[in-house]
């Protein structure tokens, strides 16, 4: 499985998606660097006020926001990663070389999750050293102390957590589907539409909503609106997405089995 | 040793909208070890399902699969490093260049950037390798397909359909390839529907029809399963004919030839029955069938009223 992992972690890299949408995220890192460089100015800058000028502490804040079309990139990512091998029929030569189909499966699964999550940590790291470099140039690092650096790492790699996990729900509807597009259209008509009805028509299932969940763990605030209506803890609403993510991937895994590939 | 043995094996599909479609109808095949063979059959006969059975990509209903000894089902990962496969139209990621599709193949079982670089040149890639196989044609995609098979230097090469899209050069060069690879001892599967490439590259054949094998055997045998006549040449062709005939056999003339028609066990009967009534012979020989001709007529839908 070791080399499965590793083959299918550098088809990862090479995918034209990935470079692209990497890219296009760099870019839109060094753009919104320059929109701060410009609209802030060198410090001191007045705490609480509506005054321009970037202040690194709400770090913390732009990753939380950053982390959702991390999240959703992640959906989309891990569908089209198993969607674009039915689509393109490598999966027959695939299992021509590895017929063993679960390692082959959960080989994939997994290079998702680790491609998704290296690559959203990858992102947020840049984003972090540009806007650091900003402040540092026209801007202020107060408040910036060891606390705080800790609460901003820890929501970025909840972000890439979450993302990680996320791709695994898109692979797995995208390998039941054989299809990418069907799969990006289950996920988000759930999440965009399925999730606001229960939690309209049925607030008692909102604590089961993957959704919700993801976002509790996200924000880990008690104060958050998905927290209280989560109400859970930060660990149970991870333990709740991961059990989904589990059974998600036990699904698909079971389907990929029993299947012909034809 | 045989490479692939095949008994009583059976795959229906189920329909969509109810019913099954049966693919293979208790086909039963075996391959010898060495050489190329060829296994021919209509559009729908079942050669690729039976290719897809064989790699397990596709699970039989009923019957059993071997290939090289290993039960299809359950110990093909014991045997698969061994074998080179391409089904069908070979499939690759059109955005990445051949190289690294073989890569990716190659890094499965650990192969190297050399053992791909010779595979692509063995198949004459080696200067498009680089290039992204969106851009490759028909014919190239093919080539690369059966440098993916050779990939792994494998003692069984199954191809399904390997001369697909290619002009009448990439053929010649496919059909060359794959004689050598017969004559290094590897043994090389073929589905085709060209008859007459299988018959200047195979050394045996099996036909399948209906998803049954109709005929198998060296490719001499099974164009004289159907063959069988005798052709007489003599210079008074109406008077051999009727004699023929008083005699007891059926006749039939074309191009101022006689076709003794069936099996005849003794064609000296032929010889001497002529020659006793003054005709004597000029040529006698077993007529020759054309692949085309036994293809034909071994997998015309006879049972269908």
């Amino acid at each position: 499985m070791t080399r499965i992992l590793w083959v299918e972690l550098r088809r990862f890299a090479w995918r034209r998606s990935f470079r692209f949408f990497g890219l296009v995220a760099i870019g839109g890192i060094i753009l919104a660097g320059i929109i701060t460089f410009f609209t802030s100015h060198p410090g001191p800058i007045p705490v609480d006020s509506f005054d321009p000028g970037f202040r690194l502490r709400t770090l913390t804040e732009i990753f939380g926001g950053t982390s959702i079309p991390l999240i959703i990139l992640g959906l989309a990512f891990g569908a089209s990663f198993i969607g674009a091998e039915w689509h393109a029929g490598t999966i027959t030569p695939l299992l021509t070389w590895a017929p063993r189909r679960i390692p082959v499966i959960l080989g994939k699964v997994v290079a998702a999750m680790i491609g998704v999550f290296l690559s959203a940590i990858a992102l947020q790291t840049i984003l972090g050293v540009v806007l650091w470099l900003v402040a540092l140039m026209r801007g202020t690092t107060e408040g910036t102390d060891l606390a705080w650096f800790g609460e901003t790492i820890g929501v970025a790699l909840r972000g890439a957590t979450v993302a990680a996990l996320m791709s695994t729900l898109g692979f797995a509807i995208g390998s039941i589907a054989r299809n990418t597009t069907t799969a990006l259209i289950i996920g988000f008509v759930y999440f965009a539409i399925g999730e606001a009805l229960i939690r309209g028509l049925k607030p008692g299932w909102q604590p089961w909503l993957v959704g919700d969940n993801a976002a509790a763990f996200l924000v880990a605030n008690p104060d958050d609106i998905f927290f209280a209506g989560v109400g859970r803890t930060t660990l149970s609403a991870f333990l709740v997405v991961v059990a989904y993510a589990g059974a998600a991937t036990a699904l698909a895994t079971a389907w990929f089995q029993t299947r012909d590939v034809t | 040793m045989n490479v692939i043995e095949v008994e009583e094996l059976t795959k229906r599909y189920r329909r969509f909208r109810g019913g099954t479609t049966v693919a293979l109808a208790g086909l039963d095949l075996v391959v010898p070890s060495g050489g190329v063979f060829g296994f021919l059959g209509p559009n729908g006969a079942g050669k690729t399902t039976t290719i897809r059975c064989l790699l397990g990509l596709v699970r039989p209903s009923s019957g059993k699969c071997r290939l090289l000894g290993a039960d299809t089902r359950g110990e093909l990962a014991g045997v698969v490093g061994r074998v080179g496969a391409m089904v069908e139209a070979p499939a690759f990621f059109p955005g990445m260049s051949g190289r690294k599709n073989l890569a990716l193949l190659g890094g499965l079982e650990g192969l190297g950037r050399s053992t791909v670089t010779a595979s692509l040149e063995r198949v004459g890639l080696g200067e498009r390798g680089d290039h992204k196989v969106k851009t490759y044609s028909l014919g190239m995609k093919q080539r690369l397909g059966i440098a993916a098979a050779l990939l792994k230097d494998p003692e069984v090469l199954i191809l399904d359909e390997p001369a697909n899209g290619l002009d009448p050069a990439g053929i010649k060069e496919v059909r060359e390839l794959l004689r050598s690879l017969g004559a290094e001892g590897r043994t090389v599967f073929v589905s085709s529907h060209i008859l007459s490439e299988v018959r200047q590259m195979c050394d045996h054949v099996a036909i399948l029809a209906r998803g049954k094998c109709v005929a198998t055997g060296s490719v001499d045998e099974v164009l004289h399963m159907e063959a069988g006549g005798l052709v007489v040449g003599v210079d008074d062709v109406a008077k051999a004919r009727s004699i023929l005939e008083q005699n007891g056999f059926a006749v039939t003339v074309a191009n101022d030839r006689i076709l003794v028609a069936g099996a005849v066990p003794d064609p000296s009967r032929i010889t001497k029955t002529l020659a006793d009534n003054g005709v004597f012979l000029r040529e006698l020989r077993r007529e020759e069938a054309d692949l085309e001709t036994v293809f034909l007529e071994l997998t015309a839908d006879k049972e269908q009223p």
